[in-house]
């Protein structure tokens, strides 16, 4: 056997193995990369740029800058999901804009992923109305919140309803989601919203929708055979 | 909320006999008053029980957000308290059901009135490790932890609406040089791998008629989580309850699988 037939084998074992390693490498670099990115023109994860979310027109989205206490402008996601026709069940469509803050990390050795420091959630307001929330998560009545509606889940998520949208915001802790919410701009349109202004109560016709029951059981349920 | 029992009192045979105490109360109480009429409710992810899984070394205490992993997006359910982790198991594991036979994985924990409790039980539907040769290392697969809901004593807990519940986070997972990573909600109408797990329980658990009276509450448990590849993956928010009741307990006609 030759030398070079030799290192053929090590060449189909080497050449996978080198290429993963210089795309571990790429990625490690690329996502260090992310972890920098700040200022008017941040280099985003993926996903929009803010200037294409600024065109955006189909309905307000919000934001709390380029920057949150610290905290980078992560990612814009615009989102959308046609729901499966073919499932009963769940049909649900949804379309939103999320505005990521900040990164985190994964402990080595773990499995799963760690949750994004801060997220800012702008959905059509149909598609995740107060009454689709279950009474189960919320935590007291609902409260008004810069003139808009606002319903609290936890201390580190709160729902606001103003206009034609609903909006979610996560955080790490109260106080985050709080300043969050008082921190709220336009993102989009020709005159957005500045922080501090009043948000105002949602205004939106929706189709009623059973949200919660959406399962009767089955009409003709199977036999046992 | 009431306060948690410290471990080392449970531990104690006193407390242990107030467990087997409260477990034969509540049994005798349900068989007085019946399914499902208890009066106080349990199953209460705004507060008792969490809505996502904490990381392992987590408190599941207040502050600990920065230690959520998952999202709760499947309750299973039953009138006895045979509705337990070994009775979702048994179902995961099915061919019908989808086959989830394996339990992989590493650990995670659930928020259960005042208990921050390591999950019962894991079913993957592929086999993963070294254990699993010649096949790779890693497989995508779907996979869960769950838990079966306690009360302050560590008892089953029995909810007056649902019976006793086990919280399951479910999701689909690909590979990548980093190990596992839930599939990123971005680029795929799939919905993510947090959706598509809980789907595919819909379909292969639900749809099939085998568990009717599934239902969905909407939990806006849609926290967005960095996967070790750099994708990110979030639930729809939507959480999916499926019964699992003893054979004796489902409606005349229906299979019992």
């Amino acid at each position: 056997m030759s030398s070079s037939r030799r290192s053929r084998p090590f060449f189909f074992v080497l050449a996978p193995a080198v290429a993963l390693g210089l795309g571990s490498l790429f990625s490690f670099l690329a996502i260090g990369n992310l972890d920098r990115s700040s200022g008017a023109s941040p280099a985003l994860a993926s996903g929009w740029t803010v200037k294409e979310a600024s065109a955006f027109q189909e309905f307000p989205i919000y934001w709390v800058g380029d920057d949150f206490g610290g905290l980078p402008l992560r990612q814009i996601i615009r989102y959308e999901y046609a729901g499966d026709p073919t499932n009963t069940l769940y049909p649900t469509s949804e379309d939103s804009v999320t505005v990521e803050y900040g990164d985190c990390e994964i402990p080595p050795g773990a499995e799963g992923g760690c949750p994004i420091p801060l997220v800012i959630e702008t959905d059509s307001y149909c598609d995740v109305p107060p009454e689709r929330i279950s009474d189960s998560v919320k935590t007291g009545p609902p409260v008004m919140l810069r003139g808009a509606q606002a319903q609290w889940m936890g201390d580190y998520h709160v729902r606001i309803w103003t206009g034609n949208v609903s909006i979610g915001i996560w955080g790490t802790n109260q106080q985050m989601v709080k300043d969050a919410a008082e921190r709220l701009a336009g993102l989009n349109g020709s005159t957005p919203l500045r922080a501090g202004e009043e948000l105002g109560p949602p205004q939106a016709m929706c189709a009623q929708r059973d949200w919660h029951w959406n399962n009767p059981p089955p009409e003709e349920p199977k036999t046992t055979s | 909320m009431v306060a948690p029992i410290p471990r080392w009192v449970y531990d104690s045979m006193l407390a242990r006999a107030l467990g087997i105490g409260a477990v034969a109360a509540t049994s005798t109480a349900v068989a007085v008053i019946g399914w499902p009429h208890l009066t106080q409710a349990h199953l209460n992810p705004g507060g008792d029980t969490g809505k996502y899984t904490y990381r392992e070394g987590s408190t599941c205490a207040m502050g600990a957000s920065g230690s959520w992993v998952d999202p709760i997006n499947v309750v299973f359910y039953g009138p006895d308290s045979g509705a337990n982790y070994n009775r979702v198991a048994s179902h995961a594991s099915r061919g019908d059901h989808g086959g989830w036979g394996y339990h992989q994985g590493t650990t995670q924990y659930f928020l259960t009135h005042g208990w921050c409790r390591q999950r019962d039980q894991q079913s993957n539907s592929n086999c993963q490790g070294v254990g699993c040769l010649p096949l790779p290392p890693c497989q995508p697969q779907y996979h869960m932890r769950y838990l079966t809901g306690r009360t302050s004593s560590g008892s089953y807990d029995y909810d007056p609406s649902i019976g006793y519940y086990n919280l399951a986070a479910a999701h689909h997972e690909e590979c990548s040089t980093c190990g596992h990573s839930v599939d990123d909600n971005n680029g795929s109408n799939s919905g993510g791998g947090f959706n598509m797990a809980r789907e595919d329980i819909r379909e292969n658990w639900v749809d099939s008629g085998y568990h009717p009276y599934g239902q969905t509450q909407y939990w806006d448990n849609k926290q967005h989580f960095l996967q070790c590849d750099g994708g990110t993956a979030w639930g729809s928010g939507e959480v999916m309850f499926v019964q699992i009741p003893s054979c004796g307990d489902y409606p005349p006609g229906t299979s019992c699988k």
